[in-house]
C-alpha cells in the first residue's frame, strides 16, 4: 500500500502524507505531531476545522504587524502625497482654506492606509505562503483530490530536522491515519504520464519547464510591486517638476486648474498665480487686429486712423459705457477730464501724458485714438489685452465728449433754457 | 416552575446602584434648591436622560440585531442586553420633564410646537418600551421551552429595526439637535445612532464580564474567550463606525464652510470647548481603537473591560459635548447640577438591571440555539 513508487531511479519520496476521514481524529493527530516537535508540516482540510490552529501549535502570525506597519506607511504616504501636491506642487487656494488642510487630506490618508495594509497582506501570502510556486508535490501524490472531496491530510516534510522516515510513518499510523502515501518530489525525472489526474499532469508539465529560481522570481516580482507601490506617492510629488516631452502639455494657452507661472507679490502676501493672457493668444470670440504689426509711433497711428472708421454709432449709451471704461483704465494717468493729471502723474512718478482736450488730440481721427489705445505709443503701454475692441471704440466716443466739454463754444448753449 | 437562583452579581450591583443614585439624587436636589442653578440642572437632566435613553435603546437594538441576523454566538449573552433593554421605560420616565419643559417655550407652532413635540416624544419612548417589552417578555417566556418564539422574534426584529431607524433619527433631532435651532445636519441621527450602539455594546460587555467574573452564568460555556472576541470585535467595529460618521459630518461642514452649518463646530472650538472636542476624538476613537486593535485584546476580559469603560466614558462625553456648549458658551462646567442627574439615573438603571438579573436566569436555556452557542468557536 505504501511506498510502491520509491524505486531506484524513480521519483524520490520527500515526506509522508497521512489521510484521515474524521476531523476529530485529525485534531488529535495534529496535537501528537505538534508534540513530537515537527516544524515543517501542514494540515489540509476541505473546510476550516475549528481549533486546528491551536492543535497544530501555530504561533501568532507576524502578518498583522506587517500589515499594520504598511498601513502606517500608507498613512504617511497619503500625507506626503496630499500635502506635497497641495503645498509644493500646486499651491492653489481652494475655498479660502489654508494650503495645508488636514481634514481634506484625511480621506486620502485613510484610503492609502487600507490599500497599503491590504497590499502588504497579499505580499505576505506571496512571500510566506509561497503563492508563486508553479507546482507542489502534493499534486503528484493525489492528496489535493482527496482533500477537496472530503478527506483530511497531514503532510510531513522530509526536510524537517525531526523527520525520520520510519518513525514519522509510525507516528502517523499511531495517530489513527487510514492511509499513508509518500510525498513525491517530482523533479525533471518524473514521468508525466504516470499520474492519472489531469491537473497533476499539468502540474508535472509545469514542473518540467520550471526554472530553478522560480520562487525567487516571484519574490522578486512581489518585492518590485510592493516597492513601486511605496514609490508612487514620491513620483507623484516629483513628476510635476520633471518634464520629458512637454510640447503637448505646455501649450501657450490658459487652462483651468493649471499654473503657467507664478509671481511673487510681497504686497499680495506671497506667491500668486500669474493669470496674464499668454502672448499671441486670442480670447474665445475675439478678433485679430489687422494693424498689429504696423508699429506704434504717432505717425503710424495717424496714417492708420484714416483707414479705420469708428464702427459704432454715436449714441448716449455707447458714450456712457465709454465713460466707465475711461474711468476704469485711463484716469490713473490721463485724469478725470483727460488733462493729463491722473493720480500716478507727478514728480518722481509717471510722466504726464499729453492733454486729451488739447488742439493736437482733438485733431486725431477716432481710428488714430483707437490705434494708440490698442498698441500704445511712446510712454503709453498697449491696452489691447485689458479692454476689448468694442469697449475701446466706446472709450474713444467718451474722449470726444470730454474734448467738447473742455472746449465749450457759444453754440453749445443754444437751446438751453436760462 | 422553580424560581431561578439569584444572580451573584445582582446584590452588589443593586447596592452600588443605590449608593450612586443616592449621591446623584442628593446633588440634583441641592441644585434644585438653589434656584439659580435651575437652568444648569435642566441641561444636566437632559444629559442624564439621553444617556439612559441611548444605553437602553442601543441595547434593544443589539437584541434586535441578534434576532434579525439569526446570530448564534450571542444567544448566551443576549440576556445581558435584555437586562438593559428591559429598562427602556425608565428612560421614558426620565425624559418626561424634558418633554414637559417645552410647554414653557412659546413662539413655536406646528411641528415645533409643544403639543406635537410632546406627543412625538411620548411616541418615541412608548415605541421603545413596547418593543423592549415584547423582545424581553418573549425571551423570558421561551425559557419554559418553546421554539416558535425565536422565529416570531426574528420577524419582529426586522420591523423594529425599520422603526428604530426613524425613532433614533427623529428623537435625536428633537431632543439634541434642536438645542441649536439654527443648526442642522442630516447626519446627526446616524451620529447619535453610532455612539448609542458603541455605548450599548460597552455596557453589555461590562455586564457580561461582571457576571462571568462573579460566576453568575448558571451554566458556563456561553461567554468563553471566543464569545468575548465577537463582542469585542463588534465594539471595535462600531468605534470605527462612530469615528467615520463623526469625521464625515465634520469634514463636509468644514469643507462647505456655510455659516449656519459651521456654527455648531465653531461654538465647540472656542474657549475651553476646544479641549473637550479634541479629547472627544481621543476618548471615543483613538484610545478604544488602539486598545482593541490587537487580536488578543478582544479575547482578554480585562482589556475588553478597560476598553468598555473608556467607550462608556466616551458616550457620556459625547452627549456632554452635544448638550452643554448651548448652555455654557464660555467653557465646560461640571458641578452638582450637571453631575447629579446622570449619577442618579445611572444608579437607578443599575438597580433595574440588578433586579432583572435577580429575578430571571442569566442564560436563555430555552432558546433552541443555546447548544450551538456553547459550541461556537472562532475559526482557527
Amino acid at each position: 500500500m505504501i511506498d510502491e513508487t520509491e524505486q531506484t531511479g524513480g521519483p524520490k519520496a520527500s515526506g509522508w502524507v497521512g489521510l484521515f476521514d474524521d476531523p476529530e481524529v485529525l485534531l488529535r493527530a495534529a496535537e501528537r505531531v505538534r508534540d513530537a516537535g515537527f516544524r515543517k508540516w501542514d494540515c489540509h482540510t476541505p473546510y476550516p476545522v475549528h481549533g486546528l490552529a491551536r492543535a497544530m501549535g501555530i504561533r501568532p502570525s507576524i502578518v498583522p504587524l506587517i500589515a499594520l506597519t504598511a498601513g502606517f506607511v500608507g498613512l504617511a504616504s497619503g500625507l506626503a502625497l496630499t500635502g506635497g501636491l497641495s503645498v509644493l506642487a500646486y499651491p492653489i487656494h481652494v475655498g479660502g482654506k489654508p494650503l495645508f488642510s488636514l481634514p481634506a487630506f484625511v480621506p486620502i490618508m485613510f484610503e492609502l492606509f487600507v490599500l497599503f495594509a491590504a497590499l502588504a497582506a497579499i505580499g505576505c501570502v506571496f512571500v510566506f505562503g509561497r503563492l508563486g510556486r508553479w507546482h507542489s508535490p502534493l499534486h503528484d501524490s493525489g492528496v489535493m483530490k482527496d482533500v477537496t472531496s472530503g478527506r483530511f491530510a497531514i503532510v510531513l516534510d522530509g526536510s524537517d530536522p525531526v523527520f525520520r522516515k520510519d518513525s514519522a510513518r509510525e507516528l502517523l499510523l499511531a495517530a489513527g491515519c487510514l492511509e499513508i502515501r509518500p510525498l513525491i518530489e517530482g523533479g525533471p525525472g518524473m514521468p508525466v504520464g504516470e499520474s492519472t489526474e489531469p491537473h497533476a499532469r499539468l502540474g508535472g508539465m509545469l514542473w518540467r519547464f520550471r526554472p530553478a529560481w522560480s520562487p525567487a522570481l516571484f519574490k522578486l516580482v512581489a518585492g518590485v510591486l510592493l516597492a513601486s507601490s511605496f514609490l508612487i506617492p514620491l513620483t507623484a510629488v516629483a513628476l510635476p517638476f520633471l518634464e520629458f516631452f512637454n510640447d503637448m502639455a505646455a501649450q501657450p494657452k490658459g487652462k483651468a486648474q493649471m499654473t503657467y507661472g507664478r509671481l511673487f507679490d510681497e504686497a499680495g502676501g506671497g506667491w500668486m498665480v500669474d493669470r496674464r493672457t499668454p502672448e499671441g493668444t486670442l480670447p474665445r470670440g475675439g478678433e485679430t487686429y489687422p494693424f498689429a504689426d504696423a508699429g506704434n509711433t504717432l505717425n503710424v497711428a495717424k496714417t492708420i486712423g484714416e483707414k479705420l472708421p469708428n464702427p459704432l454709432p454715436y449714441t448716449l449709451e455707447n458714450m456712457k459705457k465709454g465713460r466707465k471704461v475711461f474711468e476704469t483704465f485711463c484716469i490713473t494717468c490721463h485724469g478725470m477730464r483727460g488733462e493729463g493729471d491722473g493720480p500716478v502723474v507727478g514728480p518722481g512718478r509717471f510722466t504726464a501724458p499729453p492733454a486729451l482736450d488739447a488742439e493736437q488730440a482733438r485733431g486725431y481721427s477716432d481710428g488714430t485714438i483707437f490705434h494708440i489705445v490698442t498698441q500704445g505709443t511712446e510712454k503709453m503701454p498697449p491696452y489691447a489685452e485689458f479692454i476689448d475692441p468694442v469697449e475701446r471704440w466706446q472709450a474713444v466716443q467718451y474722449v470726444r465728449v470730454l474734448q467738447r466739454a473742455m472746449n465749450p463754444k457759444p453754440e453749445d448753449l443754444e437751446g438751453a433754457e436760462r | 416552575m422553580d424560581r431561578p437562583a439569584s444572580n451573584p452579581i445582582s446584590r452588589p450591583l443593586a447596592r452600588a446602584g443605590w449608593v450612586l443614585g443616592g449621591i446623584g439624587a442628593a446633588l440634583a436636589l441641592g441644585a434644585l434648591l438653589s434656584w439659580s442653578w435651575r437652568e444648569r440642572l435642566a441641561a444636566g437632566w437632559l444629559w442624564g436622560s439621553t444617556w439612559i435613553w441611548t444605553l437602553t435603546l442601543g441595547s434593544l437594538f443589539f437584541v434586535a440585531l441578534h434576532h434579525a441576523t439569526h446570530a448564534v454566538w450571542s444567544v448566551g449573552i443576549r440576556r445581558m442586553a435584555e437586562a438593559f433593554a428591559a429598562a427602556a421605560w425608565l428612560a421614558g420616565i426620565f425624559l418626561l420633564p424634558v418633554l414637559a419643559l417645552s410647554l414653557f417655550h412659546e413662539a413655536h407652532e406646528g411641528y415645533s410646537g409643544a403639543p406635537f413635540f410632546i406627543a412625538r416624544g411620548l411616541a418615541f419612548v412608548l415605541i421603545g418600551a413596547a418593543f423592549a417589552h415584547r423582545f424581553v417578555g418573549r425571551s423570558l417566556r421561551q425559557d419554559r421551552g418553546d421554539v416558535e418564539t425565536t422565529l416570531g422574534l426574528r420577524r419582529t426584529a426586522v420591523v423594529f429595526l425599520l422603526v428604530f431607524a426613524a425613532v433614533v433619527t427623529l428623537a435625536s433631532f428633537d431632543w439634541l439637535m434642536r438645542l441649536e435651532p439654527e443648526w442642522h445636519s442630516a447626519a446627526f441621527g446616524v451620529y447619535v445612532f453610532s455612539g448609542m450602539t458603541v455605548a450599548a455594546l460597552a455596557a453589555v460587555s461590562l455586564l457580561t464580564l461582571g457576571v462571568r467574573r462573579a460566576d453568575g452564568f448558571a451554566t458556563s460555556g456561553v461567554a468563553t474567550d471566543d464569545h468575548l472576541y465577537s463582542l469585542g470585535a463588534l465594539l471595535f467595529a462600531f468605534t470605527c463606525f462612530w469615528a467615520y460618521i463623526a469625521f464625515s459630518q465634520y469634514m463636509l461642514i468644514w469643507y462647505g464652510n456655510i455659516a449656519e452649518e459651521t456654527a455648531f463646530f465653531d461654538r465647540r472650538s472656542r474657549g475651553g470647548w476646544l479641549a473637550v472636542s479634541v479629547s472627544l476624538a481621543v476618548v471615543r476613537f483613538a484610545i478604544p481603537f488602539l486598545l482593541l486593535l490587537p487580536r488578543r485584546a478582544k479575547r482578554n476580559g480585562r482589556m475588553l473591560a478597560v476598553a468598555s469603560v473608556v467607550a462608556l466614558a466616551g458616550q457620556a462625553l459625547d452627549l456632554y459635548w452635544i448638550i452643554m456648549p448651548t448652555a455654557h458658551e464660555a467653557g465646560p462646567v461640571l458641578g452638582p447640577a450637571e453631575l447629579g442627574p446622570p449619577m442618579m439615573m445611572t444608579g437607578l438603571l443599575m438597580v433595574c438591571v440588578a433586579r432583572f438579573l435577580g429575578r430571571h436566569p442569566a442564560v436563555p436555556e430555552g432558546d433552541p440555539l443555546i447548544e450551538d452557542c456553547r459550541r461556537f468557536r472562532l475559526q482557527e
